[in-house]
């Protein structure tokens, strides 16, 4: 049987994030066909990339999963960098090597988790595997793992997103040279065309859960966010937004997920914390609007699910992909400032039953037509297949 | 298996000392019972004295690995006199000729130390283990058989260095812009600091004006008349505005000089292995080195390799290493390919291990 290692940041059942989800999800759906490995660090959070899982090895649905000690998670060190690197960000992006090589490296490293072990595992250990999957371009176990492995039987994952961080030359140089590649959009494409001058690779995405499911009730019509609460992700602007909301009053704000920015008591915004998948898609389909205000977003599961529930979204405007997915699929609204977040969030309060329902409608085939499970397994295998093949080809060698 | 490390002063960071710490840690790892031997002692934890040794000397189960890095007659004594199996551990002794024009005083003592390079091979110990191969053919030339000799890098704390925070002062200050040059190791003749000036001069006078050195290095006291010729170049070339010396600096001041540098320089005509190359290899500096001693080596062709120390051909060097970001990339790769497969201390433990199979 074909072996399949899939490198990423955190694993857990716990973690709620977009790119764990993904390679979680491609774990699963490669584990049918191949013995699957994921590569990951002991962190179960992001914010300090602290040790919280035992080093070793665990089976979970027939997946092994390998966890390598975390030399460094985030410290006020790297805090001190992140400053710096935003004071310099108008000068990075004019000329990515406006850092000296090795200090971009100290960023990535000192952002956690640097996982030395799992690089010298992948060091000694990457020819057991018939293709390795990267998931993330931004963290170290992708920077410094990568390079243990062949190009030809690495697939890269970048889950890019136009950051200060992305600007940075080391990654679009080291990334040059593994030119098996899976976007999840194709506006992710276009930022990598455009942050690191290359766009070979194939638009993937991921499977979304598409089943509709009956909507909750609740006793006033209420906007949705779900995800992690914090400034990083806009939530701090949807809650400026959402007080200056009109409505307010006769509509509330329902939020999910993991607290990070210290929600304000109000009789108006409701958070439910952490919620299972089926009560999360039940909220969806019985939301007035899914809100999602991050602007860097590289594909958005949570906002494709609400699509998929027949609900209006409501996206940022500064995310290149999430004003990709409003205009291919007329699912919903983006808006460019401020005062056109209330504008929006307003007129999707007030839309009629049929209105809501043409959008809805709109979003949902947008997701069945790209994002079904199905179509993403088949050609999940088929990129797969091709890297197996490569370093087949690359181990015997293709010539007399 | 009983393993005594012997070395004459048991230093706290410098290359042997930290290569005699961490062999003894990794050791203590791979099973064995290790302890530490020296006349002298500085640093956590320390060496047991040399009379708690003279029982591990009748042990023939037992190893004692010598440490050589300078003359110490004392250690001739107990290699003689030892029962157990002995290994010569060899960092190289600096050749007298560098220190001629210098110091009477080194020269003999480099003199007196090249001299036990014969006595300790007519010793037919088990193993002679060089830091590098160069190390090793000084004893092939004193007659040891191939088949006795090994190579072993030096242990080192580049995880350490990896992870430690880089110091915020020095760090800021290259966000001028500054072409940085960086040169790392003690102040003395065979390191090759006037040369060096005399690149960096050039380089400053005809590539980039705003270009700066960082030194980081002790100066020794006892070489007065070196460290007066150092400040007698540096005032006639003109440079001494942009040349800043580190002198006992701690980690996180060397690693931010390591990442404030264009490239670290090292034109040093004499190296038995040079474990500056490797940090900057494993942060990521580019090098530019002399091909002289064992520097080519520990390198493996993750620098670039000056034939003598030419100042044009360095000067140049730099301005292509700061222009040439494909150059760098190659020369980046293949330290950090060389630091995991040869130099980084998981390999090095290992690499040990093997070597003390055989004495088991």
């Amino acid at each position: 049987m074909t072996r399949v290692a899939i490198v990423v940041q955190r694993c857990h059942e716990s973690v709620v994030g977009g790119s764990e989800a993904l390679a979680w999800q491609y774990a699963r759906m490669l584990s049918a066909r191949h013995e699957v490995e994921v590569l990951t660090s002991t962190a179960t959070e992001h914010v300090l990339w602290s040790s919280t899982l035992p080093p070793g090895a665990e089976q979970r649905e027939g997946i092994v999963i390998r966890r390598f000690p975390i030399a460094l998670g985030r410290t006020p060190y790297w805090e001190a960098l992140y400053r710096r690197l935003i004071d310099d960000e108008a000068a990075i992006r004019a000329d990515g090597n406006h850092w000296r090589e090795a200090l971009q490296d100290e960023f990535i490293r000192c952002q956690g988790p640097h996982c030395p072990d799992l690089h010298a595992w992948l060091q000694v250990r990457a020819s057991d595997y018939d293709a390795v999957v990267f998931c993330t371009y931004l963290y170290s176990t992708t920077y410094f793992g990568i390079r243990a492995v062949a190009p030809e039987k690495a697939i890269l994952v970048p889950t890019l997103h136009d950051e200060a961080a992305a600007c940075l030359s080391v990654f679009s140089r080291l990334y040059a040279r593994y030119r098996r590649r899976i976007w999840l959009t194709h506006a992710e494409r276009r930022i990598a065309s455009r942050l690191w001058g290359c766009d070979a690779g194939s638009v993937l995405g991921m499977a979304v859960d598409t089943e509709p499911v009956a909507p909750e009730r609740r006793d006033r019509p209420y906007l949705l966010y779900c995800g992690r609460i914090e400034a990083g992700k806009g939530c701090d602007e949807l809650l400026s937004a959402f007080e200056r909301l009109p409505v307010r009053g006769r509509t509330s704000l329902v939020l999910t997920g993991a607290d990070h920015l210290g929600l304000p008591r109000s009789p108006d915004i409701e958070f439910l914390g952490f919620v299972d998948d089926a009560r999360k898609r039940a909220l969806m389909a019985g939301a007035s609007a899914f809100v999602l205000p991050s602007r860097f977003e590289s594909f958005s599961i949570v906002a494709l699910e609400a699509m998929a529930q027949g609900t209006p979204v409501l996206v940022n405007g500064q995310s290149e992909v999430m004003v990709d997915h409003i205009e291919r699929s007329g699912g919903g609204l983006h808006y460019d400032s401020q005062d056109d977040m209330v504008l929006k969030m307003e007129r999707l309060c007030m839309l009629d039953t049929d209105a809501r329902a043409r959008i809805g409608s709109a979003g949902r085939d947008y997701v069945l037509a790209n994002y079904g499970e199905e179509r993403i397994r088949a050609q999940l295998e088929a990129i797969v297949g091709q890297a197996i093949s490569a370093g087949s080809v690359e181990r015997t060698g293709s010539g007399p | 298996m009983r393993i005594g490390i012997l070395v004459a002063v048991l230093g706290e960071r410098d290359a042997v000392g930290t290569d005699v710490r961490e062999m003894a840690a990794a050791l203590q790892r791979l099973g064995h019972h290790a302890r530490m031997f020296a006349s002298a002692s500085h640093g956590v934890p320390a060496a047991e004295p040399l009379a708690a040794m003279e029982e591990l000397l009748r042990d023939p189960d037992a190893v004692l690995i010598y440490h050589f890095a300078f003359g110490w007659p004392p250690a001739i004594d107990f290699l003689r006199r030892a029962r157990c199996r002995r290994i010569v551990r060899y960092h190289n002794v600096t050749p007298p000729e560098f220190f001629a024009e210098w110091s009477p005083e080194y020269e003999a003592a480099c003199r007196a130390g090249r001299a036990e390079i014969d006595t300790l091979a007519a010793l037919d110990c088990e193993l002679y283990l060089g830091d590098s191969p160069h190390n090793v053919d000084d004893f092939l030339a004193a007659g040891v058989p191939r088949r006795r000799t090994a190579v072993l890098a030096p242990f080192n704390r580049l995880d350490h260095l990896l992870t430690v925070p880089g110091d915020f002062a020095l760090l800021d200050a290259p966000r001028q812009r500054k072409a940085t040059w960086l040169a790392v190791g003690r102040l003395a003749p065979n390191k090759g600091h006037l040369d060096l000036f005399d690149a960096f001069a050039l380089y400053r006078d005809y590539c980039e004006a705003n270009a700066r050195l960082i030194v980081v290095g002790s100066r020794d006291p006892r070489l007065v008349s070196y460290n007066a010729a150092l400040m007698e170049r540096l005032c006639v070339l003109g440079i001494e505005a942009d040349v800043r010396f580190l002198s006992g600096v701690g980690e996180e001041v060397l690693k931010a000089a390591y990442l404030s540098a264009d490239a670290l320089v090292s034109l040093s005509a004499h190296e038995g292995f040079c474990v500056p190359l490797i940090e900057a290899m494993a942060l990521g500096v580019p090098v530019i080195a002399r091909d002289a001693g064992a520097q080519a080596w520990t390198l493996g062709g993750a620098g670039l390799l000056s034939e003598g120390a030419d100042p044009a051909r360095v000067a140049a060097s730099m301005e292509r290493v700061r222009q040439d970001a494909a150059l760098r990339d190659a020369m980046r790769e293949t330290g950090f390919a060389r630091i995991a497969s040869e130099f980084a201390p998981g390999v090095l433990e290992r690499n040990l291990g093997d070597l003390t199979e055989a004495f088991r």
